[in-house]
């Protein structure tokens, strides 16, 4: 009987929560980048929406989805969207990340969370877990794991929300996209 | 203050706290918002691993205000004490370049060699602490300042105290006071880190004179440096640290006298570098090197923390420099990392390979930053004498041999695509020393040797035969064990991407392993026997059929016939005994009934070894080494002992097996972005030595029966299901091998789960 109360009392605040929660906006957290360096999480927004990515380098659905979030960086850069990805390794892989994201070609930002502390703030339960936000903060879509064909969905919302915000864009293509080789160097800000 | 805050943990304080900060939080800052998560968890089955964990955490922020509340509702949870109520809270305040956060802090200063705080729940590890925390963050510089308060709570069983057989319970709770500081400073591409902590500790430990449990207060201090360089081609980054342990000086002399810390420092080191030029444009190298070397542990005791109180920095979390593998054979056998002991490297050279895709070699080895050597210094007392003993020198590469338990493991791996499938294959081989005793036994030659005194009943001043003395236990044997691991594994994947959103999985393991243990004796001199026949060698009871079964050899019973032989009987008294008068012993004549059965009995048949017509019984023998048979001096090795048996299907006999092959087969289907669908089926070809519980056939494994033999098989299905973007269910029916989980450094055993389900729910508001 006893357990049943404490269900409810957890159904109850749940629930007040979710009436409160109309719309989630991501708190402007302190994040430290690859290279050492701190910054906060809306500088990313100054020039218009953004994917956050969480992921890790033993994730292998991260690293799947991770090709296809270079692509969407890549193609709508020019339109102000970016994508940040933050590594979630702990101290113990931490040293890969640079040359994983290096030898793989990623443009994209990408900052560390050893502790997974942002990755608590940010409500992450899943790894990989991607977050499509407005230039404002809020929440625009939320997807925890990754099954191949889960690109075109988070495409979907990107076109969505870029018709949201009146930001004109060229359509992407995946299957070429995909087939691209990447022949440029990285320009990630080490 | 800080006491006030930790001290709340009742459930009334709990729930005024979260009232209190939620109204607060509410009435001061009106543009809040509000949300969190949930994790259910929930796992049943026939072993009797049952769990029920339901976690609920909130946020409440604004633009400089962030509040987190965790509330847990376990009985029990999968790992770890049950917990009914508010389990973490915190509230962080950031404004320009100020952070203050109050209440459950997790923080990280560099690569946590001195500072690395999480909540990792898998291994039941937190080691977070409850108080403040000051930051001070600009373009140049970042500051912080911590002070708090932190109850550890871990299994042990060094500690005797509550210890749970499941190893689920924790049974070992340290108190720790903290007080530390960490800056960092930029310099274009250059960064440097000073950092300085201290934890006062109330350590539990089984008291050294009386074996009960008790606790003693530690402190330790430890401070360091690090320093990062980034430039287009290479970068590189190290960080030194230095630890002291002290007892504080009201602490009692037993605890002073029975154990002496050993201060020292921890290196770590990392340098990647990028090729750029043909043919290894695009290629990385990434170098690890670690060398952490705070405290002075024995082989014997290399993981106990409750005595070895000086390895016990559990805010110090080092990087493992070990890869993190993917593949579930692979991870099994990751070692468990001691963060106060340990030296090694690690090599990464990954870059692509045409279209093919991406090619990865790692290279890593490790092992203790000493030679240990266990002494028998004098040959009194065999069990209390013998001592663990090391030099002191620092060693800067890691050692090959065994007593330095060490590990190494190559993996080369290519991954990449071919059109829509996705494939990854990969090949590692590994070896290690887990473990490493040295035990001495030692036994009387029953000889007098010079050194022994004697009592010299007629004062001639030298020993005379028949002078009693006291015989030393001058015989010793040396026996060394020590585990041994050699695997190779070969893990695959294949994902076939069909489109519309479907997809199917394809992962196969491979796994050859070689597990056992190895023993290497040492004689320091002949094994003592009683040359019962002077022949100078260990005799055997010789083989007889005993007939009677009275336990020894029975010669044929004499007859009138070889009394007369003998003279006993003289001629005139034959008619008394050849009673026909044939000359020749007949049924019915005298004899010696020496067993009192009235029958003459002929002698029992015996295997005369030695020749000698009669039967010897054994030589005694102080069988030193336990091997059943007299050993003269020397080193040899005993034996190879494998972990592996199978069972003779016709004997019910146990067969040992030098090798265990054990694969893994999953298939999946998934639905983009609906569910997945994967069933798992691992196999293995021999038992491994230990209690071994009765498998349960379960429905699924009757389906599967009908096609594959079930003995020595874990088949697990798992269905998940994203409810929406928000909400994700995870179902798993089946069973489970159990075995070594590692995370963070820290390793654990997860009993299997047999024939049961585990149910997982998240959700994100």
């Amino acid at each position: 009987m006893n357990k049943f109360k404490k269900y409810k009392i957890y159904a109850l605040i749940f629930l007040i929560f979710s009436l409160i929660s109309a719309q989630e906006k991501i708190p402007n957290i302190r994040l430290k980048m690859l290279n050492g360096k701190y910054a906060k999480l809306y500088d990313f927004l100054e020039d218009g929406p953004m994917i956050i990515d969480f992921w890790a380098t033993w994730c292998e659905p991260c690293k799947k989805q991770m090709k296809y979030l270079n692509i969407f960086n890549n193609h709508f850069k020019k339109n102000g969207f970016k994508v940040l990805a933050i590594n979630t390794d702990t101290p113990k892989s931490m040293s890969k990340v640079k040359s994983y994201v290096r030898t793989k070609n990623f443009e994209f930002e990408v900052a560390v969370d050893p502790n997974s502390q942002v990755k608590k703030k940010m409500k992450v339960l899943q790894m990989p877990t991607t977050i499509l936000v407005d230039k404002t903060g809020n929440v625009r879509y939320r997807h925890q794991g990754y099954l191949p064909g889960d690109e075109h969905d988070i495409l979907k919302e990107i076109y969505s929300l870029m018709d949201d915000l009146k930001i004109n864009y060229t359509e992407l293509d995946l299957k070429t996209a995909n087939k691209k080789k990447v022949e440029k160097g990285a320009e990630v800000d080490f | 203050m800080l006491k006030l805050i930790s001290k709340i943990n009742n459930q009334a304080m709990n729930q005024f706290l979260f009232i209190f900060f939620f109204l607060f939080t509410v009435s001061l800052y009106p543009q809040i918002n509000a949300g969190g998560n949930t994790v259910l968890r929930f796992g049943e089955n026939k072993n009797e691993l049952n769990y029920s964990e339901v976690l609920l955490n909130m946020n409440l922020s604004n633009e400089f205000l962030n509040t987190w509340f965790q509330f847990e509702y376990s009985k029990p949870p999968e790992i770890g004490s049950s917990i009914n109520g508010l389990r973490k809270f915190r509230v962080d305040y950031s404004k320009g370049p100020i952070e203050l956060s109050v209440g459950d802090i997790y923080k990280i200063w560099g690569r946590g060699l001195i500072l690395n705080q999480f909540d990792d729940q898998d291994v039941n590890l937190d080691n977070g602490y409850r108080g403040l925390s000051l930051g001070l963050i600009e373009d140049k510089y970042a500051f912080n300042f911590i002070s708090g308060l932190s109850n550890i709570s871990r299994i042990s069983t060094d500690y005797w105290k509550n210890i749970d057989e499941d190893s689920r319970k924790p049974n070992y709770f340290s108190q720790h006071s903290l007080f530390g500081s960490d800056l960092e400073l930029f310099f274009g591409q250059f960064s440097l880190g000073f950092s300085a902590l201290q934890s006062r500790e109330n350590h539990p430990l089984n008291n050294p004179l009386t074996t009960m449990a008790d606790s003693v207060r530690v402190i330790h201090r430890v401070h360091g440096f690090r320093s990062s360089f980034e430039a287009e081609s290479i970068t590189g980054y190290i960080e030194i640290s230095d630890k002291l342990t002290l007892l504080p000086k009201s602490e009692d002399d037993q605890y002073k006298n029975s154990f002496n810390p050993f201060n020292g420092q921890s290196i770590f080191g990392n340098v990647n570098y990028y090729f750029n030029h043909f043919p290894l444009d695009g290629w990385s190298l990434t170098m690890e090197y670690k060398n952490y070397n705070t405290s002075k542990v024995n082989p014997s005791e290399k993981d106990n923390f409750v005595r070895n109180y000086d390895m016990n920095l559990i805010f110090t979390q080092p990087p493992t420099a070990l890869r993190e593998h993917s593949s579930v054979f692979l991870a099994r056998l990751i070692p468990q990392v001691n963060f106060s002991d340990e030296v090694g490297y690690q090599l990464s050279l990954m870059g692509p390979v045409s279209n093919l895709g991406y090619f990865t070699l790692n290279y890593q080895t490790a092992s203790r930053t000493n030679i240990w050597e266990k002494v028998f210094p004098d040959t009194v007392n065999a069990l209390l004498s013998a001592k663990w003993y090391s030099d002191s020198s620092t060693t800067f590469m890691p050692y090959k041999s065994n007593v330095a338990l060490p590990y190494n493991e190559l993996y080369i791996e290519m991954e990449g695509y071919i059109e829509n499938v996705r494939y990854q294959l990969g090949f590692g081989m590994t070896k290690k020393i887990p473990d490493y005793h040295v035990s001495y036994n030692s036994g009387q030659n029953n000889i007098w040797n010079t050194q022994e005194p004697f009592e010299d009943q007629n004062n001639n001043g030298i020993w005379d035969n028949g002078e009693e003395f006291s015989d030393y236990y001058s015989i010793v044997n040396e026996r060394i064990e020590n585990k041994y691991v050699e695997a190779f594994t070969i893990p695959s994947i294949l994902n076939f991407n069909i489109g519309n959103g479907w997809s199917i999985d394809l992962k196969y393991e491979f796994q050859r392993l070689k597990s056992g243990v190895e023993y290497l004796n040492t004689l320091s001199s002949d094994e003592f026997f009683q040359d019962l026949d002077g022949d100078g060698t260990w005799d055997l009871a010789e083989i007889f059929i005993d007939a009677n079964s009275n336990g020894i050899w029975d010669k044929a019973e004499e007859t009138w016939y070889d009394l007369w032989q003998s003279g006993i009987i003289p001629d005139d008294q034959l008619y008394y005994y050849d009673l026909d008068g044939d000359g020749l012993f007949t049924s019915g004549e005298y004899f010696t009934d020496v067993d009192g059965d009235e029958t003459w009995d002929d002698a029992e048949e015996l295997n005369d070894t030695d020749g000698d017509g009669i039967w010897d019984d054994a030589e005694t023998l102080e069988d030193i080494n336990y091997d059943g048979k007299w050993t003269k001096k020397g080193v040899y090795i005993d034996s190879l002992s494998s972990n592996f048996y199978i069972k003779d299907p016709k004997t019910n006999e146990l067969i040992s097996k030098e090798f265990q092959n054990n694969h893994m087969i999953t298939f999946g289907v998934g639905k983009s972005p609906y569910w997945s669908l994967s069933l798992t089926i691992e196999s293995s070809s021999a038992f491994e030595y230990g209690p071994q519980k009765i498998s349960i056939i379960n429905p699924l494994e009757k389906i599967i029966g009908n096609v594959i033999e079930l003995e020595n098989k874990w088949i697990a299905l798992e269905f998940m299901i994203n409810i929406n973007s928000n909400t994700r269910l995870d179902i798993m029916y089946g069973t489970q091998r159990g075995g070594i989980i590692c995370s963070n450094g820290i390793c654990r055993y997860v009993a299997p789960f047999d024939d049961g389900f585990k149910l997982g729910l998240t959700s994100v508001f």
